[in-house]
Order: C-alpha cells, then sequence, then structure tokens
C-alpha cells in the first residue's frame, strides 16, 4: 500500500494554519494587558500534550513488563504519539516568560523560607528541563529498541522499560507538585503526583483510542485495528476511568471529612463556586460517568464510534480537569472562554499531529 | 496473552489429579499432627489471653490515654491486608488473562478467607465488651438506636463483611468441580459432605457455561472490592486529622501495601508446601518469579508513599506533620521505622537481580522479611502518630503487654490451623483449571 495514503497530505495545511493561529495568539496573548489569561491556558494545553505524548512510551513499556501480546497493534497507535516529546522540551522553556504570571509565589503569594528552597525558579526549570529530557531520551531509545527487537535485531528492552516507568513516575509527581500545586501555594496533597500520572496515562489511552477509530483512514490501513483489539481497549479505558475516578475521591474525601482550612480552601473553590462548580461536574460526567456506562457494555466497547465518540468525550474532559486544577488558582474569579483558549488549544493540537504525522511519515504503520 | 508454558513439560492430566488429590489420602504422618497441636496451643493461650481481657477489661492490654488504639488494630490491617493478594491472584490476574496465577490461585483463595476470618476478629476485640458487637451492625432495635455511618469503623463492618461474603462465595464457587472429582473417590461421610460442596455437579456442557459466566462474574465484582476494603480500612486512620494519619494518598498506598504484604504471604506458605508435598512441577519455579516480580512494583509503590509523605510533609510547612514525621523517623519507634524500610523498601529491591527472583529460597527469606516489615509499617502508623500528637502534655509511649500479643499469637495459630486443615482435606490446586490450561487452555484464555 502507499503510504501516502495513511498520512496527512491536504489536511497538512490546515495543521499548518493551526499551528500558525495558535502561535500568533500565543505572542498576542502574551503581549497583552492580562497575560495570565494566555499562560494558564498555555500550561493548560502543555500538561495535556505532554502526558499524552508520554504516556504513548509508557503503555508500550508496561505492554512489555507484562509480556502482554494483546496490545501489539495499538501500542504502534501509541508510539506513534512520542515524536511531540522534543517539541514539548521548548514548550517548557518557553515558559519562562511567563513564569511571572504563572506561579503565585513569585511575587503575589508570600511564602516561607524553607519553601523557597524549593520553590524558586532556576530550581523548577532546571530540576523539570532535566527530568523530561531525560523521559524524551528514554522514551526514544525504548521504541526504537522496541522496534528492532521485533525485527529480531536486539534482545527486549526490558531493563529499559523500569527504567523509563521509574523516570515516569518520579518526573510526573515532581511536575504536578510544580505546575499544579505550587499554584495555590500553600495548599497540599499528598496523591496528587499519583493522581496526576494516573491522569496522564488515562488520557493516553484515551488518545490511542481516538486516533485508532478517527485516524484510520489517514494513518494506518484500513483494518488495521481489529475487534478484539477495540474491546481490549475498551476495557482497559473502563477500568482505567474508575481507577482515576476513585483516585480523586480518595482526594475528595478525605479533605471533606477532615474540614482544615488549608485544605478545603482548594476543594471550595473548585466544587462549590460556580463556574467551576459547573466544570468540575462536567470533568466528572466525560471522564467518568460517560465510559463508566457505554464501555461498561461489550456492544459499547465493539462498536468503534461509539467508543471513538467516548474516547473524544474523556479527551474533552481531561483538558477541563487541568483546566479546574490549574486556571481557578490563578484567576480564582474570572472566568473567560474565548479565542485566545480556543486557538492556543488548536496550537498545541496542531503541534501534536504535526509531530505525529512526521513520525508516521518515516515510520508507517504496519 | 502470554504463551509460556509455566508447568513441568512432562506434566500429564492424570498426574496432575492424582498428585493433588492423593494428598488428602495419605496419612500425613507424624509432623503434620505435631504441627495441628502447636497451632491447637496457639489458639488456646490466645482464648487465654482473651478471656482474661474479656474478665479484667480492657486495662489489661497496653493501651493508653494517647494510643488508645494499640496492636490489636495493627494486627487487623496486617490480616486484611494478607487478605488481599488472594483476590489479586484468583479474579484481577483472571481478568488480565495472566496464566500463571492457574495453580497457585486456590491457596491464595484459601488465604484470603482465612486471613479475613483473623482480621474481622480483631475490631471486636479492640473495642471491648465483645458481647455487644452485634451493636456494630444496623438493624431495627427496641432502643430505636441507629450505628454512627459517620464513623469510618462502622464503614470497616460493611466493608470488611462484603469482602468476606464475596471471597468466600468465590472461593466455593470455584471449588466445585474439583470437590465432584473428589465426591466420586470417597465413600461414606467423607464423600457426603464432599457432594454437598459439589453442589450437584455433573461436569455438563451447561453446568460448565453456567460456571464460567459465574466465575467471571465474580472475578468482575472481586476486583473493585480488593481496592474498596483497603481503602477503606485506610480511612480509619486518614479520616481523622491527626498528623501522619490524615494524608491523602493513604487509600492508594494501603492498597499496594495490602497487595505487597499479601503477595509475601503466598510466597512463604507456597515454599514450605511446594516442598512437603512435591509440587514442583505443578508449582514451578517461574510462579515464585512471578509473585516476587508482583511483589516489587507493589514494594515500588509502598516506597514512592513513604517519600511522597516525608516530602509532603517538609513541603506542607505544618509544623505539626513535620515533628511527626521527624519523630517517627528519629523517635522512641525510630528503629522500627528503620527495620520497616529496609524490609519493604530496600530489600525487595534485590528482586530487580534475576538471580535473586529465580531462587524460591531466597524469595522465601524476603517473604520473611516482608511479612515482618508489613506488620511493623502498621505498627509505626499507628502507634508512633497516635503517642506524639498535637499536645507535648499528652505524649506518651505504648507497649503492647503479653495479652496483646498473646491474642496475635491466637490468630496466628487459628490461621495456620484452617490452612493446614485445608490442604488436608481439599484439593490444594485448582484441578480442572491446571488440566485445562495443558490440553484445551479453556480458562484463563480469552473469556468472552
Amino acid at each position: 500500500m502507499n503510504q501516502d495514503n495513511f498520512i496527512l497530505k491536504n489536511s497538512r495545511l490546515i495543521v499548518l494554519a493551526f499551528i500558525l493561529l495558535g502561535s500568533l495568539f500565543t505572542v498576542i496573548g502574551a503581549l497583552s494587558a492580562n497575560p495570565t489569561r494566555m499562560w494558564q491556558i498555555y500550561l493548560v494545553n502543555f500538561l495535556l500534550w505532554t502526558g499524552i505524548a508520554q504516556s504513548g512510551a509508557v503503555f508500550s513499556a508496561a505492554l512489555e513488563l507484562t509480556n502482554a501480546t494483546w496490545g501489539a497493534r495499538m501500542r504502534q497507535v501509541a508510539e506513534s504519539m512520542v515524536f511531540f516529546l522534543p517539541f514539548s522540551l521548548i514548550l517548557l522553556l518557553l515558559m519562562i516568560f511567563g513564569a511571572d504570571y504563572i506561579f503565585p509565589w513569585l511575587s503575589k503569594v508570600n511564602i516561607s523560607e524553607t519553601k523557597k528552597i524549593y520553590l524558586n525558579l532556576p530550581f523548577l526549570f532546571g530540576r523539570n528541563f532535566i527530568g523530561l529530557t531525560a523521559l524524551t531520551i528514554l522514551s526514544f531509545a525504548f521504541v526504537n529498541r522496541r522496534r528492532m527487537a521485533d525485527q529480531k535485531k536486539n534482545e527486549r528492552p526490558r531493563s529499559l522499560a523500569v527504567v523509563l516507568l521509574l523516570a515516569y513516575v518520579v518526573v510526573y509527581t515532581i511536575i504536578s507538585y510544580d505546575f499544579i500545586m505550587s499554584l495555590s501555594p500553600h495548599w497540599y496533597s499528598t496523591i496528587m503526583g499519583m493522581h496526576f500520572f494516573t491522569a496522564c496515562f488515562y488520557t493516553g489511552i484515551a488518545m490511542i483510542l481516538f486516533t485508532a477509530v478517527f485516524g484510520r483512514w489517514r494513518l494506518f490501513p484500513e483494518n488495521f485495528m481489529q475487534d478484539n483489539d477495540f474491546h481490549d481497549l475498551g476495557k482497559l479505558v473502563f477500568g482505567f476511568a474508575i481507577f482515576w475516578m476513585s483516585l480523586l475521591w480518595s482526594q475528595f474525601l478525605i479533605i471533606w471529612y477532615g474540614n482544615l482550612p488549608e485544605e478545603t480552601e482548594f476543594l471550595q473553590l473548585r466544587l462549590f463556586e460556580e463556574p467551576w462548580r459547573t466544570i468540575s461536574w462536567l470533568v466528572i460526567v466525560f471522564g467518568f460517568i460517560t465510559p463508566l456506562v457505554i464501555l461498561l457494555n461489550k456492544r459499547g466497547k465493539l462498536n468503534q464510534w461509539v467508543a471513538g465518540s467516548v474516547a473524544s468525550l474523556i479527551l474533552i474532559g481531561s483538558f477541563f480537569h487541568l483546566f479546574v486544577l490549574i486556571v481557578p488558582s490563578l484567576m480564582p474569579h474570572h472566568f473567560t472562554f474565548g479565542l485566545m483558549e480556543v486557538f492556543v488549544t488548536l496550537g498545541f493540537l496542531g503541534l501534536f499531529v504535526l509531530a505525529q504525522d512526521i513520525r508516521l511519515r518515516k515510520i508507517p504503520i504496519r | 496473552m502470554d504463551k509460556e508454558n509455566y508447568f513441568a513439560p512432562t506434566l500429564t492430566a492424570d498426574q496432575v489429579s492424582d498428585q493433588v488429590l492423593l494428598q488428602s489420602l495419605k496419612n500425613p504422618g507424624k509432623p503434620f499432627y505435631l504441627a495441628l497441636a502447636l497451632f491447637g496451643g496457639m489458639i488456646i493461650f490466645g482464648l487465654y489471653c482473651l478471656f482474661t481481657q474479656i474478665v479484667k477489661g480492657l486495662g489489661v492490654a497496653g493501651m493508653n490515654n494517647p494510643v488508645a488504639w494499640g496492636i490489636y488494630l495493627v494486627n487487623f490491617v496486617f490480616w486484611v491486608g494478607i487478605a488481599h493478594s488472594g483476590t489479586l491472584i484468583s479474579a484481577i490476574l483472571f481478568l488480565f488473562r495472566s496464566r500463571w496465577r492457574t495453580s497457585i490461585n486456590r491457596i491464595a483463595e484459601a488465604m484470603t478467607v482465612f486471613a479475613v476470618i483473623m482480621a474481622g476478629i480483631f475490631p471486636l476485640i479492640h473495642v471491648g465488651r465483645i458481647w455487644f458487637a452485634y451493636w456494630l451492625f444496623p438493624y431495627p432495635n427496641a432502643r430505636m438506636l441507629w450505628v454512627n455511618f459517620r464513623s469510618p469503623l462502622n464503614w470497616d463492618v460493611f466493608a470488611v463483611s462484603t469482602y468476606m461474603t464475596v471471597s468466600a462465595l468465590f472461593f466455593i464457587v470455584g471449588m466445585m468441580p474439583d470437590m465432584a472429582v473428589l465426591r466420586d473417590r470417597f465413600q461414606g461421610i467423607r464423600g457426603k459432605i464432599y457432594g454437598l460442596f459439589a453442589m450437584g455437579w455433573r461436569g455438563t456442557h451447561k453446568q460448565w457455561h453456567h460456571y464460567e459466566t459465574a466465575y467471571l462474574l465474580f472475578a468482575a465484582l472481586a476486583t473493585p472490592l480488593v481496592i474498596s476494603v483497603h481503602s477503606i480500612v485506610s480511612w480509619d486512620f486518614a479520616m481523622s486529622i491527626l498528623p501522619g494519619w490524615h494524608s491523602t494518598i493513604f487509600a492508594p498506598y494501603f492498597v499496594a501495601g495490602a497487595i505487597f504484604s499479601g503477595t509475601a504471604m503466598v510466597i512463604t506458605i507456597l515454599f514450605p508446601l511446594r516442598k512437603i508435598f512435591k509440587l514442583e512441577n505443578l508449582i514451578t519455579d517461574k510462579h515464585f518469579t512471578r509473585l516476587a516480580q508482583m511483589m516489587l512494583l507493589t514494594s515500588l509503590i509502598v516506597s514512592y508513599s513513604y517519600l511522597t509523605e516525608f516530602f509532603i510533609a517538609w513541603y506542607g510547612n505544618n509544623i505539626y506533620e513535620q515533628a511527626t514525621f521527624y519523630n517517627r523517623a528519629f523517635g522512641f519507634y525510630g528503629p522500627f521505622f528503620w527495620l520497616m524500610i529496609f524490609c519493604n523498601s530496600l530489600l525487595p529491591l534485590t528482586i530487580f537481580f534475576k538471580k535473586i527472583r529465580s531462587n524460591p529460597k531466597i524469595l522465601f527469606l524476603i517473604s520473611l522479611l516482608v511479612n515482618v516489615g508489613m506488620w511493623l509499617e502498621r505498627f509505626v502508623i499507628i502507634i508512633s502518630s497516635l503517642a506524639h500528637d498535637y499536645n507535648p502534655y499528652a505524649w506518651k509511649n505504648y507497649t503492647p503487654t503479653y495479652i496483646e500479643w498473646g491474642v496475635f499469637i491466637g490468630t496466628i495459630g487459628g490461621f495456620l490451623m484452617l490452612f493446614f486443615l485445608f490442604v488436608k482435606f481439599a484439593p490444594v490446586v485448582a484441578i480442572s483449571e491446571v488440566k485445562g490450561q495443558i490440553f484445551h487452555d479453556v480458562r484463563g484464555g480469552e473469556h468472552d
């Protein structure tokens, strides 16, 4: 089959337009009177797309370690997302320009001297850059060696998979502390790291399902994914919906029951004050209730249109999940969602698709 | 699906049934009865201690004013934790089509049921006035009293009893085909009892069909229960606002710890059992390797939680949290803390080496220490936080008395006694499943 059949052809222009418009709005937003508005949506998108891209490699590594052969086809889809990671390193560094607007503890809120040992700009960007660079290198190395191992050119990269998973957990825990928890400088929650990397992984497998359904005419041969693939993927998404919710619930219940003011401020804003309250419920409906109800049924998993729609709702839910974690900390009493938010998001989406396209041109799925 | 063969290559079907079933026929010999006598002695000592406490009151236990939760609750969490890997191996691995569960799932399930029984005893002893234990259940009563649904200890009543019911049903239903084989081999009263458990099993196609459906449903129902039960156990602590207890990570942290300790206990039991009954061709070294890998994974999650708690205590800038965690590591109970770190976090790291994880003898030793470490973990969490809370005036250390140890020893005896009797009278390996896997690959494979 001609590989041009299943990669972006005419739509490449649209993708480039997205990226261009996205960068334009990023620059306009950064120079506007209220740069926080742009930077907060930038941060939301940075975490969302980096998390998705990273979980592609993590998914493949997890399959490797569990000797799972049921995911042989879907792991190729997962691995094609990894190419976004180098882009995300640049996007991370760009955030230095917005640091003043992103991190309240830099100027707006007083924090103790001990906290400043951990929360200061050079250390924060230093550790995150090193961590994400290491993860990028590990992910690329793993994906390549795994592919070579399939062609019997080298050993299966099991140790590399272990290192990748451990690094993922550590780095993503740090990211969640730095880019989510520290935005409410006095708030803390021990489950934050685990909750965040689970959420990223959950979003990642929803993305695999989404790509498998809606990308199959362009990204890979028709009938590449089979019925049992969709069945397995549907089960996985279903399981992670419950697991993700159980972590969210663990955090909520303990804070609600303990009723300590330094902990409840975070939830009070998000669960009891509009408009965040509506968004939080939207996240729960899209991210948990919809997959729970629809994917419970075997027909729901096997009908690709239904499963794909659920996956897209989960992706929207994941976007708003990060949105409601980040934005209320920065602009608690202003809710804006206009062209700025839409185009910055589309810019990130364009970059993600472009990265996937470059990778698929080089290494097509077969 | 995992295509690896987990059994000895020479294994045949007749061998499986004979090997497993004949154990029940044979005279187990003197050591078996001596062991039973020892466990009986332990149970009697435990009952004596319990009786002393009932007659004289809770004062005979070492609990004091700040430390109102002594090792009774440590033991409760310890036993509930052990009860977890049974369902993990039976249900979760079944859903994940991990074929290596097949020859060890029966042992793990039995362990689950017996450990839950032992766990359930402790809260009743702990709350005192055990003859009023039925007050824990919400039943319509003449005094128009209602249980305190806000109390996490009451959530435990529901969580643990649900878990016990489902895991016992799972265990009994899973044994039906094997019990039918036993029924056909025995006459008299013993055969009748086996027949009772076989529940009219004839092995028809229709019966198998229903059986498979029921098994899958039980597996799917038991899976969320594994998570929920230990989450609720962890919330006994996390719901309070005591530093060191009030932590949002407690639910996943305790669930991972439970599976960790349960897997360790499976290895601890499996190793001698395999030796005594010469089951080497059914329970191979590969099974131990897989169990060890599971132990390593859960150990890493537990270590992650330890680190997170310390980091957030420092980062959160709350002096009470900081003092509690400093005290946990360097205070009166510090040595226990470091022993716990050694057993739960450092020692399991050796499983990364292939030489160690493929050697059941070393794994057995590691698993023994992990059992100790996981008991200590609950001790460190519960006691060190209580003994050293907000008010220095109220600080007081706690040492368990012989009564408390005695009850613990009694439950160890009870657990082992039940297990030995189970091994003597029931098939320790799921015969039908092993046979199925050797020849037809019916179970543990595609299930839809």
